[in-house]
């Protein structure tokens, strides 16, 4: 009897393997070969498809085309003229980079592809069928054509799961919708079964491209974002919250030029939103996050639909600020009450008439909303300046406004023992005490870790804590990130831990619960830097030391936590996703009462 | 049932009860408080809580004997605000009550009594004599320290010890957060304790002591029994239950090697750790340091936000030099229960708990852990 062998698969076996992660459908294929366009500097990409793409796809630019040599290394494994060293992994510019979709592709469809670089006088076609690649000169336009057909067909197993033709063509109007949201100055059609379905002319503005992508309808009255802080710039399109709708996909989020999934920075541009989006709608939203490609990984998914930044928090917080201040100055900020949201007609047309532009006299009472609901956020990086308004003799001179804050608020009072109400100039502002003092001792912790140390009690009763077992084993590991978050936390007896001495800020609360959380986040994901261990340990330890929801404050108390949240940055986004701070322009509430 | 009470015993009467019967559920039966005839002169007044029984009887004129359950809440508030004349409390057909004053007259809510919970009646097996004044002292000097955190079961009350000597009996009192401890020791007269024995006396019990004391008599038989501690006196007695947990070893954290010692005038200290802690954000564990150098004692505290504070007092040292930080908090409430013009404060080392003592008084001692910054 033969005993089995390791031996090395041949190539296309291999290249069908990774084709099952990389090509999942005949979409992915459309976004593959659509995004190599993109990466060629294509002004123009046409898509065909046939019987939902699994008949035929067929993509073809105007961009750089290929060599014959390129055209041929193209469709082997691993080929990319886009990065070369290790350095660029770290830095990708572009969409592709894995050098594998064109192999992956080819190895599960009858591919077939005609370039000609723009100042070669002929081009190449390439064909690849069942593992053998065939190139010939052949005369076509500057550009790429390539076409894939009979996806899956030698591929069974693969094909017995393919959805119907509708889905499938849905999924390729998707993908095609999110580049061209990504990249508006490109001409981008989709022919399918011979029809016109999307022809998305060129646009100088995202917002055109969010309307035809969306349509008016759906996205309502949009604002536009622009700022950003610390590298991360922040822009992008926000539909009408009034329009929100229970479809997350609505919000998307393109990261570097890359259309990619991101719960946590989803969450905040929801957050961002604050009372004006009623719970589990989306409005439209179009977020393009471009930062140093070197902060962001996206080699962390075959399909590159995910990316991992080097430090979430902060960008979902930028994200918060940034969207945060433009929904303050949004046209529908000051028009749309919770309770009832403003017909749609009425609800533009107030906004219109609220616009900073505008070139009519203003009426007071908008100006006056507009200009107090200046959010505690940092100022976007280029703030329009504010309008001049002459004629507005009533409203407080522009110079004394500035940022507001929180220590100047009239505190009225906490309810449900949850939320902080207070007053301020033209605003009410609602504060969740428990996020905002955790997002308030977060940033004290982290600074007295960079200062001197995070201070530490030793408890006169070493206290004996139970793990779970599989965690019980990751304690030394650990060790290092409590001590330096201000735990003496050292090994007991198998499953438990004896714990000597806590961060002060825990203000005498049980340790017990803190130091399981605190040694779940300390020794999650192995691969998980110790930074952002430290963080997630001193995250934890700020959400335990923090008052709770249900817990009475005197006015000293509130008015003391008031004051620190002025010192804090992203005082507005708890790390949960949750809102920490709602503002509310006083008119917009009188308005619940037709006043 | 009908009777009437002199304004005074009826309010005596309700005042230590008003803590007990349940506040937020009202329509619990233990929100409603038993008040039965017993003979034909005094009212005996019933208030239960899952951890604390309270009964006491007061003086009164009964008309019509019997009993009535009547709602808590509502009986505290009428009887605030009754005017100065004789109460007459009489029961109506719908288990509700007239309560009568000079010419006030209010219609209080109530139950059938029989569905009131049976009363805890007390089975004490071992008893000890003590002073009114030491469980009032009990209850000030040590009961801050006890913890309300409930993941800590054993420390939410006050651990009460007696040890029976010849003839008479050492009672100690101790509570602790796990941060600080209060300890009080105290001898006493009379035990019929044949052993020694130690109970956690829960913190509800602790609070409600202090109100069942109030114009008690000056010794209280405190009992003992299976699962609770009994409180009596000639008019009634407060039942609390017992945390059935152990109580930690807390004689192994007290220090007795000290490497620094220094006596401060207690009044002058708690005000400088006072002024020196305004700049920190009562949003924020308070830390105060403390430096002790030749003949002063600087007491420091700053907050990276609003500022830094320095305050120093002139004391009588001539040791080693010593910097340590507190939890002002803890440090405040030492010094506020302790008794006495000065304090010693007593240092072995930085990760070992200070002891802060009155120098004249050994039978109360606070504990507090220091800080390390
Ligand atoms: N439409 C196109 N125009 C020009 N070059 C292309 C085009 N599509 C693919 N290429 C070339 O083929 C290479 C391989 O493509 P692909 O397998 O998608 O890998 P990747 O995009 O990750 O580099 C690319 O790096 C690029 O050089
Ligand atoms: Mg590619």
């Amino acid at each position: 009897m033969d005993s089995p062998r390791i031996r090395v698969l041949p190539q296309h076996l291999v290249n069908q393997i990774a084709a099952g992660e990389v090509v999942e459908n005949a979409a992915s294929v459309v976004k593959e070969l659509v995004e190599n366009a993109i990466d060629a500097g294509a002004a123009r990409v046409t898509v065909e498809a046939e019987r939902g793409g699994l008949d035929l796809v067929r993509v073809t630019d105007d961009g750089c085309g290929m060599t014959p040599d390129e055209a041929i290394l193209a469709i082997e494994r691993h080929a990319t003229s886009k990065i070369a060293s290790a350095e660029d992994l770290a830095a990708i510019r572009t969409l592709g980079f894995r050098g594998e979709a064109l192999p992956s592709i080819a190895s599960v469809a009858t591919f077939e592809m005609a370039t000609r670089t723009r100042d070669a006088d002929a081009g190449t076609r390439v064909s690849a069928a069942g593992g053998t690649v065939r190139s010939e000169p052949a005369a076509c336009p500057p550009g790429t054509s390539i076409s894939v057909r009979d996806l899956f067909r030698d591929v069974p197993a693969r094909l017995k799961f393919q959805k119907g033709e509708r889905t499938q063509s849905a999924a390729i109007r998707d993908v095609l919708d999110r580049i061209a949201l990504a990249n508006p100055r490109v001409h981008m059609s989709l022919i399918s079964n011979g029809r016109r379905a999307v022809e998305h002319l060129p646009c100088e503005r995202l917002a055109d491209r969010v309307a035809v992508v969306f349509g008016r309808e759906a996205s309502g009255e949009t604002a536009d974002v622009a700022g950003g802080r610390d590298g991360v710039r922040v822009t992008g399109v926000l539909g009408e919250p009034s329009r929100a709708k229970p479809d997350p996909s609505r919000v998307v989020l393109l990261v570097n030029g890359r259309p990619v999934f991101d719960l946590a920075i989803r969450r905040a541009v929801a957050s961002a939103y604050g009372v004006l989006l009623p719970q589990g709608s989306w409005p439209v939203a179009v977020v393009r996050v471009d930062l140093d490609p070197a902060d962001v990984d996206v080699n962390v998914h075959p399909r590159k639909s995910e990316v991992r930044f080097r430090s979430p928090r902060e960008v979902a917080g930028i994200v918060f600020g940034v969207i945060a201040e433009a929904v303050a100055s949004a046209p529908w900020s000051a028009s749309t009450t919770v309770a009832s949201p403003a017909p749609a007609g009425g609800a533009s047309a107030e906004g219109r008439m609220g616009g900073a532009s505008a070139g009519g006299p203003i009426d007071p009472a908008w100006t006056g909303a507009r200009e107090a609901i200046a959010l505690p956020w940092p100022a976007p990086v280029e703030a329009p300046p504010p309008p001049l308004r002459d004629h507005d003799l009533f409203a407080t001179p522009v110079a004394s406004r500035g940022r507001m804050r929180f220590a100047d608020l009239r505190y009225v009072g906490q309810v449900a023992n949850t939320v902080l109400v207070c007053e301020g100039d033209g605003v009410v502002v609602f504060v969740d005490q428990h996020a905002a003092h955790e997002r308030v001792n977060y940033e004290r912790l982290w600074r007295g870790l960079s200062g001197g140390g995070i201070a530490s009690e030793p408890l006169m009763f070493p206290e004996v804590v139970r793990l779970p077992p599989d965690e019980a084993g990751r304690v030394e590991d650990a060790v290092p990130s409590l001590a330096r978050a201000g735990f003496e936390v050292e090994p007991w007896s198998g499953d438990s831990v004896a714990v000597r001495a806590v961060p002060a800020v825990l203000r005498g609360r049980s340790a017990a619960a803190v130091v399981r959380e605190c040694l779940a986040a300390a020794s999650d994901g192995s691969e998980a830097s110790g930074d952002s261990r430290i963080r997630k340990v001193v995250a934890t330890v700020a959400c335990h030391a923090s008052v709770r929801a249900g817990d009475p404050l005197d006015e000293r108390e509130a008015r003391a936590l008031l004051a620190s949240m002025d010192g804090i940055d992203l005082a507005g986004y708890c790390p949960h996703g949750r809102q920490s701070v709602v503002v509310h322009p006083l008119p917009a509430v009188l308005r619940w009462f037709g006043r | 049932m009908e009777f009437t009470a002199a304004k005074k015993d009826f309010t005596t009467a309700l005042g230590k009860a008003q803590g007990i019967p349940e506040q937020k559920n009202l329509s619990s039966v233990m929100a409603n408080v038993l008040l039965e005839s017993v003979g034909t002169d005094a009212v005996r007044l019933t208030a239960q809580s899952y951890e604390v029984t309270l009964v006491t009887t007061f003086p009164a004129k009964v008309a019509i004997e019997g009993r009535m359950a009547l709602s808590g809440r509502s009986l505290f508030d009428a009887t605030r605000m009754l005017p100065d004349a004789p109460v007459s409390l009489k029961g109506l057909p719908n288990h509700w009550a007239d309560l009568v004053a000079g010419r006030t007259e209010y219609k209080v809510p109530g139950i059938l009594p029989d569905n009131m919970p049976d009363r805890q009646e007390p089975q004490t097996t071992d008893e000890v004599k003590v002073p009114r004044e030491m469980l009032l002292e009990m209850v000030e000097r040590v009961g801050f320290a006890m913890s309300s955190d409930e993941g800590r079961p054993n420390l939410n009350g006050i651990f009460l010890k007696v040890d029976p000597l010849a003839g008479n009996a050492r009672v100690e009192a101790v509570a602790t957060d796990g941060h600080r401890l209060a300890r009080l020791v105290r001898q006493v007269g009379e035990a019929q304790a044949p052993h020694a024995f130690g109970v956690i006396v829960h913190r509800k019990g602790v609070a409600e002591l202090k109100r069942f004391l109030d114009e008690a008599d000056t010794e209280v038989a405190a009992g003992f029994q299976r699962n609770a501690v009994v409180f009596r006196v000639s008019s009634g007695y407060l039942l609390v239950r017992q945390i059935e947990l152990d109580y930690p070893d807390y004689q192994r954290v007290v220090p007795t090697d000290f490497k620094w010692k220094f006596t401060v005038d207690r009044t002058e200290f708690a005000r400088a750790v006072q002024r020196a802690a305004v700049v920190i954000s009562a949003d924020k564990t308070p830390l105060v340091r403390l430096k002790l150098e030749g003949g002063r004692l600087q007491v420091l505290a700053q907050d990276p936000e609003r500022g830094d504070a320095h305050t120093e007092i002139d004391i009588q040292y001539s040791g080693e030099p010593l910097e340590i930080s507190y939890n002002n908090r803890y440090l405040l409430d030492a010094l506020g229960a302790l008794p006495g013009h000065d304090v010693l404060l007593s240092v072995k080392d930085l990760s070992s708990a200070t002891t802060v003592a009155n120098p004249s008084d050994e039978g109360v001692l606070q504990l507090i852990m220091p800080v390390r910054v």
